[in-house]
């Protein structure tokens, strides 16, 4: 296929390509890449490294005088406060109800979409907006839509009768940790939406018409068929998302600010609050090495599971 | 090349260097001030302000910018990291104590003396110097007081024949003979929501009026007192009066409470006045503002924070930065900031209290009023725990008073969780 033969490289062009370039060239080729090099190290690397160190210091903006070296103690602190796994406990269900219930949304629109029906770009294109708006935005027009004093879903639920008061979305411990799932679903769904729909895109009709023909039902395609072709494509992405929406802040922020009665305060907003309200910025940062491992590990598996899907 | 060309070329580049140097000797000292955004009239006016001020100094050239809530302490903290601070700067009440415990503040203490030969100071509210007074050094100055109030449907209060509150026993009985949940209609509304500075203002109100003080002689941290108890359950004892979602209430929620006629008190800012006369004039026109409740103890105290501007010591052109903030700290300066954002900013100056645009209403003449008699904030009456107060962010609000609204705590968990949590901020030297 020429078209894939243009984009993709393979081992042999890569060998051959290699050969062909002289050791000036090569050089001149690292030279080109040192100010992309040292802007990424100025810009991720440093502050990552300065993190690190940090998280082992007595650091408060406001005892400057007690900067000292305390090895282990900061996380220590942070793995036998209750409040930490209160908090890790809280981002693993914000992470799971965000991952299962965007990738159910998103594959289902997917499936949908892939059908040809009059208007499907205009459809696709209107699904895709909620992963296009920023993220302030779309933060604070969920505040309103839960508003339990003129919010949307509570009029539109009062007006059909479904309740009689105002559901305090915001203001309950529990409903507040819904409200901030259903918010963060809407806004991440699109992405779910857009890879099935390419994965779907690329399996081709003749075994489906075969699996038909075979006398299987509608289930049973998507069981037998879809699934397993899309099953990489899913993995890698649901991995990705769950990443994503560990180090989600806004939409919490603006929805709730951590409460109520903190039961919103996912590992995110408990390092930045450590750090940038209260000023213990060792503290803060042990809380964030902690949730870059965590993450560390599971972009490992992501590595992995991508490596596998494309050999 | 022979030695005459050589000699050539380096009397070149001297002419060019001493052509730059003399160029750049030209060039004027720019300052860089971040101020907090207050709101698009007070931005705007301060823009004029600061273009008024280049044009009259072109050796002295300001450029301005602000800051937004959300993350101007993130944008001061890695500026001042990064050696990039700009010259003066606002930010929240407690800013310059922050940045004086990183040693970053400059001593304003000449301006200080300029302004007690000029007669400044003394037309100045003395908590406004004082409350920067900090080891013999003056940190910073403040420029306006953005107070609190609570606010009342006067028509209704008429109607019901209730008499206007004057202390806690007669607020309660108040919210408690206006509340009519049945009709969602509530006797008043307060800020509850975790994570924003809103909710503990009307707790340290009360506060204030139980004769709480946050710290004691040395500095350490003092929630857990029979003070700050007696508040926290008096507001509990008024959750019962307020709409139920006041767990998940800031101002902006207040705001369209009251505006939509939903509530009979409210808690609020002095920027409320005017918001509700532009957001709902039938309801400002039966508005009324209670006098400053007396505690158990009759004391009389409302909130207001005495928000200061500061230079820092990383300033290049400290010289110049404090001619320009001696230029805002003028009156007639002031006065255009506080004429432009009526009600949110209330005046230092005892000169300016009497401002023709508070004459517009009564309830700016008795909101001002309030202010120079009973506002303090938490710094008052003493500094010495001024770093931790600077520190402890939303703390109050998160660990404290929203989990106890939230009811998820009682009052006396509460007190301790958030003594336990932020004691370590008030560790002193």
């Amino acid at each position: 296929m020429q078209s894939s033969g243009s984009l993709v490289t393979t081992g042999n062009q890569r060998r051959r390509r290699g050969r062909g370039y002289g050791f000036f060239d090569r050089a001149t080729a690292y030279w080109l890449l040192v100010p992309t090099a040292i802007v990424i190290a100025a810009v991720s690397f440093y502050p990552l490294f300065k993190g690190i160190k940090e998280s082992f210091f007595s650091y408060s903006f406001i005892r400057p005088w007690d900067y000292r070296f305390i090895g282990l103690e900061n996380y220590i602190n942070a793995l036998t406060s209750s409040e930490f796994w209160t908090s890790l406990r809280i981002s693993v269900i914000w992470v799971l109800g965000g991952v299962l219930l965007s990738y159910g949304l998103g594959l289902i629109t997917a499936i949908l979409l892939d059908r040809h029906f009059p208007g499907r770009g205009i459809y696709r294109t209107i699904l895709l907006i909620p992963w296009i708006v920023p993220p302030v935005v779309s933060s604070l027009t969920w505040r309103w839509m839960f508003s339990d004093l003129d919010g949307y879903i509570n009029t539109v639920l009062r007006a059909l009768g479904i309740i009689q008061k105002p559901i305090l979305w915001l203001s309950t411990p529990h409903l507040a940790f819904i409200a901030i799932i259903i918010a963060n679903v809407w806004r991440t769904y699109p992405f779910f939406m857009i890879n099935m729909l390419a994965a779907l895109g690329g399996i081709p009709d003749e075994i489906y018409e075969a699996a038909k023909v075979d006398g299987a039902t509608g289930f049973q395609l998507f069981r037998l068929i879809t699934f397993p072709i899309i099953l990489p494509v899913t993995v890698v992405s649901t991995l990705l998302q769950a990443i994503w929406i560990f180090n989600s802040f806004d939409i919490i922020y603006a929805l709730t600010g951590g409460g109520p009665a903190e039961r919103t305060t996912t590992l995110i907003i408990r390092a930045y609050r450590e750090a940038f309200y209260y000023l213990e910025f060792g503290y803060g940062s042990s809380i964030s090495v902690i949730c870059m491992i965590l993450m560390l590990i599971l972009g490992m598996y992501y590595l992995r599971l991508q490596a596998r899907t494309e050999m | 090349m022979g030695t005459r060309n050589i000699l050539r070329a380096l009397a070149l580049i001297v002419v060019a260097i001493l052509g730059t140097t003399a160029l750049a000797s030209a060039e004027p000292v720019v300052l860089q001030f971040w101020d907090m955004q207050w709101g698009d009239a007070a931005v705007n006016e301060m823009r004029a302000i600061v273009d008024d001020w280049n044009a009259a100094n072109p050796d002295i050239q300001v450029e301005y910018d602000f800051m937004g809530w959300g993350n101007y302490r993130e944008k001061l903290l890695a500026a001042v990291q990064a050696g990039t601070a700009p010259d003066i700067t606002s930010g929240d009440s407690g800013m310059p104590f922050l940045f004086e415990a990183m040693g970053q503040t400059l001593p304003l203490n000449d301006l200080i003396e300029t302004w007690r030969e000029d007669g400044r100071l003394a037309d100045m509210n003395p908590w406004a110097y004082e409350k920067f007074h900090w080891e013999d050094e003056y940190i910073g100055i403040t420029w306006q007081i953005d107070a609190r109030g609570i606010f009342y449907r006067k028509d209704i209060f008429e109607e019901k024949g209730i008499p206007v509150p004057t202390n806690w026993d007669e607020l309660l009985e108040a919210a408690k003979a206006l509340n009519d949940p049945e009709n969602e209609f509530y006797g008043i509304a307060f800020p509850g929501k975790a994570g924003t500075y809103d909710t503990d203002q009307f707790f340290m109100t009360l506060a204030y009026q139980a004769g709480a003080n946050p710290v004691d002689e040395q500095g350490r941290l003092t929630l857990n007192t029979p003070e700050f108890l007696e508040a926290l359950k008096f507001e509990q004892e008024l959750l019962k009066y307020a709409p139920p979602g006041t767990a998940g209430y800031a101002f902006d929620e207040l705001s369209r409470l009251y505006q939509q006629g939903k509530v009979a008190m409210v808690f609020h800012g002095g920027w409320f006045i005017d918001q509700t006369r532009k957001a709902a004039p039938e309801i400002f026109e039966v508005t009324g503002l209670l006098p400053v409740l007396a505690g158990p103890t009759g004391i009389q105290r409302s909130i207001g924070f005495f928000n200061g501007w500061m230079i820092f010591k990383q300033s290049k052109h400290p010289e110049e930065a404090k001619k320009f903030l001696d230029h805002l700290m003028k009156p007639e300066t002031l006065g255009r900031l506080y004429e432009a954002h009526l009600g949110g900013f209330w005046p230092i100056y005892g000169s300016l209290t009497d401002l023709e645009a508070y004459q517009s209403d009564e309830l700016f003449q008795e909101f001002a009023r309030q202010v120079a008699e009973y506002s303090v904030d938490y710094y008052y009456p003493t500094n010495i725990g001024a770093a931790g107060l600077s520190a402890w962010g939303t703390g109050l609000a998160d660990f404290v008073i929203n989990p106890m609204l939230a009811g998820t705590v009682t009052p006396e968990q509460a007190l301790a969780n958030g003594q336990r949590r932020l004691e370590g901020l008030f560790r002193r030297q």
